[in-house]
């Protein structure tokens, strides 16, 4: 529980109105070297969490989908090549110089025309209500400061029939992994941010953030809770990360 | 036997470096953006969805749509799309079953032909009895990871780490380890293929 006014930073409490401004600061000193620290990070493995989750978005072509905290767009590019010229991806996060490498990377790999950029914070989602087929989070729900405003939100511009899918670290099932993970984490995690990031706070940051990110069944509290029905998750790497799937009936 | 998520994710890697290696497949599919192929693989109960895009055709092990077109065909049958079409013949095999739009159906096999994936490499592990299935799905891991650690560890981290370098492995560390990688897979291979020597001596002494 979060005392009045403040909320975790990784494991320190910090004033609310402080923590959008940190969460900024990490992703700025990270951007640049962010997909390759997410390949060595998980060493590799984050492409398949992603590979997983587009196939649970049920995505065709036409649909219209936002995707918030994009970061580089990993899940925003896959999404362009499914929903096609007549759909749209509205690719989208809080921090302008990661929408910026996102959009980069976007260009060269060709993919225009289907996609818009545009700097949103999840917790006050700039569209009316209604307007999307599908919207998604990846990896980016533990970095809001409400989470509980974000999935309102999500389910607001959701098109009656729309889901939303979040991909998130998760709370590992059983002890050896959950041991493991934390050394990983804790140990080896914030030595590889530090010699490719130069930045070790950041990384330690992260593996703090996701230990306080709710587990599976209170995010999924959580997502029924802003009017999402038929809510699911699915483990992915015995509960590291977790894909939690809503409808909005 | 079904195919993996890293069977699915290996498959499109190696689809997509025959697309990339040939310019003008790779524009003809960024032409059919936005259309879902369907890939039925007769004899293993699973379809293949392709989606083609700009950068890359995405493999998808389910689809919640109609595809554009369905194709189904054995793996023996995708396997012959890399012989030469002989004088007078469609780009659609004979044994190939389609439905949905037709034209997408040829258009794509064509591309399929120009670009001659190795299909039977990639499915046969599947095919086979359950056991081979399971040495199939190793060999696919072991071969992933040996990629994947080559050409991510050695090209990037070369670039960005060169003064850390002596924090990391080695670059002949990590070749080493994929070379031990590559050594599992040729043991799991061989043991493979005398599992399966075993089976047919097995099934011929009955
Ligand atoms: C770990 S990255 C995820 C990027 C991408 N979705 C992926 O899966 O690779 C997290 C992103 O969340 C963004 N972020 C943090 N707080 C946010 C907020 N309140 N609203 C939107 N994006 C936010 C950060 O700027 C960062 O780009």
């Amino acid at each position: 529980m979060s005392e009045k006014g403040t909320t975790h930073f990784g494991y320190e409490q910090v004033k609310t109105e402080e923590k959008a401004e940190r969460v900024r600061a990490v992703f700025d000193s990270v951007a640049t070297k962010y997909d390759l620290m997410n390949d060595l990070m998980s060493l590799g493995i984050h492409r398949l969490w992603k590979r997983y989750a587009v196939e649970l978005a049920g995505l065709r072509p036409g649909h219209k989908v936002l995707d918030l905290a994009s970061g580089t767009g990993d899940l925003a590019a896959r999404y362009s090549g499914i929903v096609g010229p007549d759909g749209l991806v509205t690719m989208t996060d809080i921090n302008a110089a990661m929408l910026d490498q996102g959009r980069a990377r976007m260009a060269d790999r060709g993919l225009i025309g289907n996609v818009e950029y545009v700097q949103v914070n999840a917790e006050a989602i700039p569209f009316e209500d209604g307007t999307y087929d599908c919207v998604t989070i990846g990896f980016g729900l533990r970095n809001v400061t409400n989470k509980q405003k974000a999935l309102d939100e999500m389910f607001r511009v959701l098109k009656p029939g729309g889901r939303a899918l979040i991909l998130e670290f998760s709370h590992p099932r059983g002890e050896p992994l959950k041991w493991a993970y934390d050394a990983y984490s804790f140990n080896l995690l914030p030595l590889i941010g530090k010699l490719v990031t130069n930045d070790e706070d950041s990384y330690r940051y992260l593996a703090e953030s996701i230990r306080m990110h709710p587990d599976q069944e209170a995010l999924r509290d959580m997502m029924q809770q802003s009017g999402f029905e038929r809510c699911d998750y699915h483990n992915l790497t015995g509960g590291i990360v977790a894909v939690h799937r809503g409808y909005k009936l | 036997m079904s195919l993996s998520d890293l069977a699915y994710a290996g498959l499109e890697t190696a689809i997509n470096q025959h697309i990339a290696s040939d310019p003008g497949a790779k524009a003809k599919l960024a032409k059919l953006h936005g259309k879902i192929i369907a890939i039925e693989i007769l004899g293993m109960g699973q379809t293949i969805y392709l989606a083609p895009g700009p950068d890359l055709t995405q493999l998808l092990a389910s689809y919640e749509g109609e595809a554009d077109c369905i194709l189904k065909a054995t793996p023996f049958t995708l396997a012959h799309l890399r012989q030469p079409l002989s004088e007078g013949k469609t780009a659609l095999p004979e044994d190939m079953q389609v439905s949905g739009d037709t034209e997408l159906a040829a258009e794509f096999c064509t591309i399929l032909r120009q670009i001659k994936v190795d299909w039977e490499a990639y499915l046969t592990p599947y095919t086979g009895s359950l056991i081979a299935g399971e040495l199939g799905k190793a060999i696919d891991f072991a071969a992933y990871w040996r990629d994947h650690m080559i050409s991510t560890l050695n090209q990037e981290v070369r670039e960005f780490l060169q003064e850390d370098a002596s924090m990391l492995p080695e670059r002949h560390e990590i070749a080493s380890f994929g070379n031990g990688v590559l050594q599992v897979e040729q043991r799991v291979e061989q043991l493979a293929a005398r599992i399966e020597k075993l089976q047919k001596q097995k099934g011929s002494d009955n």
